[in-house]
């Protein structure tokens, strides 16, 4: 008797976990993915085949990113011309060189990331070297941004 | 007869097909799964500032070999710039390259400084930066020049 009722269910199986779980991922995925270009402008960086990937890049480093009319941005916000903020620079860097890790000589162990234009004046990464290698800032590594060399082989142009 | 096909109807029990969606979700899914590698940076050229100048200057070793590299821009040049090693000018990248190799094999503790010019692009930086990795020099360090040259 009891084993006519059990055949009379019909199984189901409940989805609504599952798409709660799958969508909660995307809604992540969005998020994160986002986040991770947020550091990165979108420029047209120079292409080199010497360059190191930018693999395991160390904790704390910070990313500067300096458009072709020379603004400086940091995580898509964009301080103006270098020439307009260099006390805004200033005082960014300083706040976030805070947080750096110090060696003997109070020079920060962090790198400093800078992502320029191609076509970008190097007298505004210039002003920003000038400030990273103040008292108070002290950032003497630096990172700058390449692509690398789609034909490597054949080498850049010899003259 | 109307009236029976809409009790009819109303007697179906609606049920909202969730396959498409579900594959649509995890498709999606998969796609930002993968696509979150691809998000990282290409690639880096290492360099460093000069810690001699400033207020905590330290002494720079003079015994070290000295290479400094001027980069200025040139409408007559092929590459849109001159390249100068010690104010000796650099007719081409490749012997640019072979002189940096050159001071490099003669000292490997040989340092590089870049000074840009008016006019200079990162570009330009990059291209001179990179060759001088060819040479395997990789003491690079970038100088000041009067920015309102």
């Amino acid at each position: 008797m009891g084993k006519k009722q059990e055949h009379d269910f019909e199984l189901q199986m409940n989805m609504t976990p599952m798409i709660d779980v799958v969508f909660n991922l995307i809604i992540f995925f969005m998020i994160v993915t986002d986040l991770t270009q947020q550091e990165l402008e979108d420029l047209v960086l120079p292409k080199a085949d010497k360059c190191q990937k930018d693999e395991n890049p160390e904790d704390k480093r910070m990313i500067i990113n300096i458009t072709r009319p020379g603004h400086y941005v940091v995580k898509r916000r964009d301080c103006g011309n270098v020439d307009d903020c260099i006390d805004e620079i200033r005082r960014h860097l300083a706040a976030q060189v805070k947080f750096f890790d110090r060696e003997d000589d109070g020079a920060s162990k962090q790198p400093i990331l800078i992502r320029a234009d191609s076509e970008t004046e190097f007298k505004y990464i210039q002003k920003v070297m000038q400030i990273c290698g103040e008292e108070g800032i002290k950032i003497y590594k630096i990172e700058l941004a390449c692509s690398f060399e789609e034909d490597a082989k054949s080498g850049p142009p010899t003259d | 007869m109307a009236s029976k096909i809409t009790e009819q109807a109303a007697k179906e029990e609606t049920v909202m097909q969730m396959t498409p969606m579900i594959d649509v979700t995890i498709l999606l899914l998969i796609f930002f799964m993968c696509s979150i590698k691809f998000k990282l940076l290409d690639g880096k050229l290492a360099a460093y500032l000069p810690r001699d100048v400033g207020v905590n200057a330290t002494p720079a070793d003079e015994m070290m070999e000295k290479i400094d590299i001027d980069i200025k821009l040139s409408d007559k040049a092929r590459l849109g710039f001159t390249m100068e090693i010690n104010n000796k000018k650099m007719p081409t990248l490749k012997r640019f390259s072979d002189t940096v190799a050159d001071y490099h094999r003669r000292d490997p503790e040989a340092k590089a400084t870049i000074y840009a010019h008016k006019g200079v692009q990162y570009g330009h930086v990059v291209r001179v930066v990179n060759e001088c990795l060819r040479a395997r020099l990789t003491q690079i360090t970038f100088g000041g020049v009067a920015l309102d040259e």
